[in-house]
C-alpha cells in the first residue's frame, strides 16, 4: 500500500466507526513512515470532514458524526504524543458551553468537534453556565472567540445576559462571539447583538476556518 | 351467557360483550372479571387480583381459562371497569356520587379533550375535543412560558376563556344542580391554568411551583351559577404532570407485581416504569412529529389524514381518517409510511435519496428533513424506555407490559413501530394500546374508582433526568437509526 491508500483506509475505518482497527492501523502507519501530522490530517480529520460534509448535505445525521468522533478520539489518542506541538496547525481557542438553565450539550459538543477537526483549541465550559463563569474563562483564556449553545427557547435568553456581561467587564470588543441551537435564528442573535449565527455546526466550522485561515 | 366445553372463555366473551381488557389477555390488569356457576381453578394471577371473598363467589378473570372442562355459565361484573380510549363506551362506575355532572378535562399542549358525565349513573353524555387556543403562542411548552415570563398572560386567559365557554353551555343545557370538573394535564399546561408561577418550570432545577391537589369553586373560578368544584390534579415533576400520574393511576401501578413499562406518546413522551411498585419516571424532548407537525405532509388526526400506510405487492397504499380525500399525515401515518420505505428507498440510517410522494395533488410527500426529524422523535422516546429499564437492572425480555398511551396511541400499527425501532422486538406480544389514559385516569378519580395518588407516593417516584446521563446519549445516538428488531 502506498501512502495514499494507508490514509484512505484510516478514513474509511474511522468513518465506520471500526474502533478496534484504529489503533493498529495508526501505529502500522506510523511504521510505515507517515508522520504522526499527516495520519491526522490525511487521516483522521479528513475523515470528520467529509461526514461532516455529507451531514452538511443531509446525507449523513448525527448518529454517524458521533460515530466518527468516537473513532476519531481513538485514534488521536494514539498520535498524540508524536505530534510535536509546533507543528499542529493552530488557528485560536474557542470557549464553548450550553447557557444557564439548559442541560443540553449535544449540539455544544458536536460544535467543539468540528471546531476541533479544524485546527480550533476548545476550552468546554460544559452545560448550564452561569454569564459570570463565561466572563471569568473569557478573562483566563482570552480567546478570540466565543460559542454559546442553548436548546431552549427559555434559556436563550441568557445569550443576551452574557453578552451584556462581558461588555461590562470590558471583554466584548475583541471577541467573536457566535450563538447557535435549535431556536435560535438570525433575527434573534441580532436582537442580542451577538457577531455570528449558523443555522448547523458545519457551517459555524466553515465561517470560522475561513476567518481564522 | 354459556361457553361451552373447549372454548376459550376470554375470546367468547370478547366477542360478545365489551369486556374490559386492559393487557389484552396477560392476567395483568385484573380488569376482565366474570363470575362462573361453577368453581373453575384458580390461578395466581387471580390470587394477584383478586380477593379471597371474590375467589369464593366464583369471581375469576376470563383470560384465565382458555380451555375449558365443561360448560360454564357466566356474567359479567366491572363491565365497563375502565375507559379505555377517552370516549368508546357507554358508562362509566361511579363509587361515590359527589355531583350532578362530572366533567373530566384533559389539557393537552396541542389538542383539549373533555368528557361529560352523568355524576349519578356514570353514563357517558358527550365528549367535546378543541385545538388548544394558547397555540397562537407558539406549539410547544417552553413557547408559552417564555410569553407568560415576559409578562403576558394570555396563555391564561385564553384557556380560562375557551373552558369557562364550554362549561357555561353545560350548565345551560343540563341545568345541573351541581358539578365537579377534574383537570389533568402536563404540568406547564396545569400551571398556566392556575396562573401559578412558571419560571421555577425553566430554572433548575426545574421544579412546579404547585405540588398538590388544589381545589376551587366553580363559582369563584369561572363565575358561572352552579355548585361545585373545580380541582387541579398535582404534578410528579415539572416535566411529568398530572396528565402522566392519572396514567399511573388508572393502572394501578403503585400496587403492581409486574414490570410495566408505560409510555405516552406526546410531544413530551412521558415514560415510567413500575418494578413491583417501584416507579421510575422520564419525560423526553420529542418533539412533536408524532403530532405531524414539524413534517413537510404533517397534520393531526383529522378528517383525510393518512393514518395507515401498507406495501401491497411492492406498491404503496393507504388509508384516510373518515375515508376522506387526503389533506396530510399523522403520527401513525408516519410510523407506517417509514416502515414500509425501509422496504425500500430508505437507509437504516435514515438516508433518503430522493423525496417519497404519496399524493401528487395536493402534494403529500416524505423529503429528508421529515426523516431527520423522526429520527429524533422516536431516537428520544426509544432512549428514555432504554435508560429506565437499564437503570433498573431489566432487560425489555423482563418487561410484562409495554402500555402505549396518548391521543394517536390507540392507532399505531405495531409492527410498524417494531420495524422503525420505537418499540423493542422484545415487547410485540406484550404491547398493548390504551388511549388516551390522561383523560381516562381524570374520570376514574372523578368517579372515585381510583384515589389520588398521595403526596408521600408521588414524592416515591425517581424522576430520571435524560439530558445529564452520558450514557443517555449513546442511546439517543445508537436508537436514531432504524435498526429495528436488530439491535
Amino acid at each position: 500500500m502506498d501512502h495514499q491508500e494507508i490514509l484512505d483506509n484510516i478514513q474509511e475505518k474511522v468513518i465506520k466507526g471500526k474502533i478496534k482497527e484504529i489503533e493498529p492501523l495508526c501505529v502500522d502507519a506510523l511504521q510505515q513512515g507517515l508522520s504522526a501530522m499527516e495520519i491526522l490530517e490525511g487521516g483522521l480529520l479528513m475523515a470528520m470532514q467529509r461526514v461532516a460534509e455529507a451531514w452538511k448535505n443531509g446525507k449523513a445525521f448525527i448518529p454517524e458524526v458521533l460515530i466518527t468522533a468516537r473513532a476519531m478520539n481513538i485514534g488521536l489518542a494514539v498520535l498524540e504524543p508524536q505530534l510535536a506541538k509546533a507543528d499542529r496547525k493552530h488557528r485560536g481557542k474557542v470557549v464553548i458551553g450550553t447557557v444557564l438553565d439548559d442541560l443540553h450539550d449535544i449540539g455544544k459538543n458536536l460544535i467543539g468537534l468540528m471546531l476541533k477537526s479544524r485546527g480550533f483549541e476548545i476550552v468546554d465550559l460544559g452545560v448550564n453556565v452561569k454569564p459570570e463563569k463565561f466572563v471569568e474563562a473569557i478573562k483566563e483564556h482570552q480567546p478570540p472567540i466565543l460559542c454559546m449553545s442553548a436548546l431552549l427557547t427559555t434559556s436563550m435568553v441568557h445569550f443576551r445576559k452574557v453578552i451584556e456581561a462581558l461588555e461590562e467587564a470590558g471583554l466584548r470588543e475583541d471577541l467573536l462571539i457566535c450563538v447557535g441551537g435549535a431556536p435560535v435564528t438570525q433575527a434573534y442573535a441580532n436582537q442580542v447583538k451577538a457577531d455570528v449565527y449558523t443555522p448547523d455546526a458545519v457551517s459555524l466550522a466553515d465561517l470560522l476556518e475561513e476567518r481564522f485561515s | 351467557m354459556l361457553i361451552e366445553k373447549g372454548k376459550n372463555l376470554f375470546e367468547e366473551i370478547r366477542r360478545e360483550d365489551s369486556l374490559s381488557a386492559l393487557c389484552n389477555g396477560r392476567g395483568i390488569c385484573g380488569k376482565c372479571k366474570v363470575k362462573t356457576d361453577i368453581s373453575l381453578p384458580v390461578t395466581e394471577a387471580e390470587r394477584n387480583h383478586l380477593s379471597q371473598l371474590q375467589i369464593n363467589q366464583n369471581i375469576r378473570l376470563a383470560c384465565q381459562h382458555t380451555v375449558l372442562e365443561e360448560d360454564v355459565h357466566v356474567a359479567l361484573i366491572d363491565k365497563e371497569n375502565i375507559l379505555v380510549l377517552g370516549l368508546d363506551r357507554g358508562s362509566v362506575p361511579i363509587r361515590t356520587v359527589t355531583a350532578d355532572l362530572l366533567l373530566a378535562i384533559d389539557l393537552g399542549t396541542t389538542t383539549v379533550v373533555m368528557v361529560l358525565i352523568d355524576g349519578h349513573s356514570g353514563e357517558v353524555i358527550l365528549e367535546h375535543k378543541f385545538t388548544n387556543p394558547q397555540r397562537t403562542y407558539g406549539a410547544d411548552v417552553l413557547s408559552r412560558i417564555e410569553v407568560t415570563l415576559a409578562g403576558n398572560d394570555s396563555c391564561h386567559r385564553l384557556i380560562r376563556q375557551e373552558i369557562r365557554k364550554f362549561v357555561a353551555e353545560l350548565v345551560t343545557r343540563f341545568q345541573p344542580n351541581s358539578m365537579t370538573i377534574g383537570i389533568t394535564g402536563n404540568t406547564t399546561m396545569t400551571h398556566l391554568w392556575l396562573n401559578a408561577d412558571v419560571a421555577p418550570l425553566v430554572q433548575i432545577p426545574y421544579r412546579p411551583s404547585v405540588s398538590h391537589t388544589l381545589i376551587r369553586s366553580i363559582r369563584s373560578e369561572l363565575g358561572i351559577g352552579v355548585d361545585g368544584e373545580i380541582i387541579v390534579y398535582p404534578p410528579i415533576a415539572a416535566y411529568l404532570g398530572s396528565d402522566i400520574l392519572a396514567g399511573i393511576s388508572l393502572l394501578d401501578l403503585f400496587k403492581k407485581k409486574e414490570n410495566i413499562l408505560l409510555i405516552d406518546l406526546g410531544t413530551n413522551g412521558e415514560i415510567v416504569l413500575s418494578c413491583n411498585g417501584e416507579l421510575s419516571a422520564t419525560s423526553t424532548a420529542a418533539g412533536p412529529a408524532f403530532e405531524g407537525v414539524n413534517m413537510s405532509s404533517g397534520c393531526g388526526a383529522v378528517a383525510g389524514a393518512i393514518d395507515h400506510f401498507f406495501l401491497s405487492q411492492g406498491k404503496l397504499t393507504y388509508t384516510t381518517i373518515q375515508e376522506a380525500a387526503p389533506v396530510g399525515i399523522c403520527g401513525s401515518g408516519y410510523i407506517d409510511l417509514i416502515g414500509c420505505l425501509l422496504e425500500g428507498p430508505l437507509q437504516t440510517s435514515g438516508y433518503l435519496e430522493d423525496e417519497v410522494i404519496v399524493v401528487e395533488h395536493p402534494k403529500i410527500s416524505l423529503t429528508q428533513k421529515d426523516v431527520r426529524e423522526f429520527q429524533l422523535a422516536k431516537a428520544a422516546i426509544r432512549s428514555g424506555m432504554e435508560l429506565c429499564v437499564e437503570r433498573a437492572n431489566l432487560t425489555f425480555d423482563q418487561i410484562d407490559a409495554l402500555m402505549i398511551a396518548g391521543g394517536f396511541g390507540k392507532h399505531i400499527n405495531v409492527d410498524a413501530a417494531i420495524r422503525i425501532g420505537l418499540i423493542p422486538e422484545a415487547c410485540r406480544d406484550k404491547t398493548v394500546l390504551i388511549g388516551n389514559s390522561s383523560l381516562a385516569g381524570c374520570v376514574s378519580w372523578l368517579t372515585r374508582e381510583k384515589d389520588i395518588p398521595s403526596h408521600g407516593d408521588i414524592e416515591r417516584i425517581q424522576v430520571i433526568e435524560l439530558a445529564t446521563s452520558a450514557r443517555w446519549l449513546e442511546l439517543f445516538s445508537e436508537h436514531m437509526l432504524f435498526e429495528g428488531g436488530n439491535l
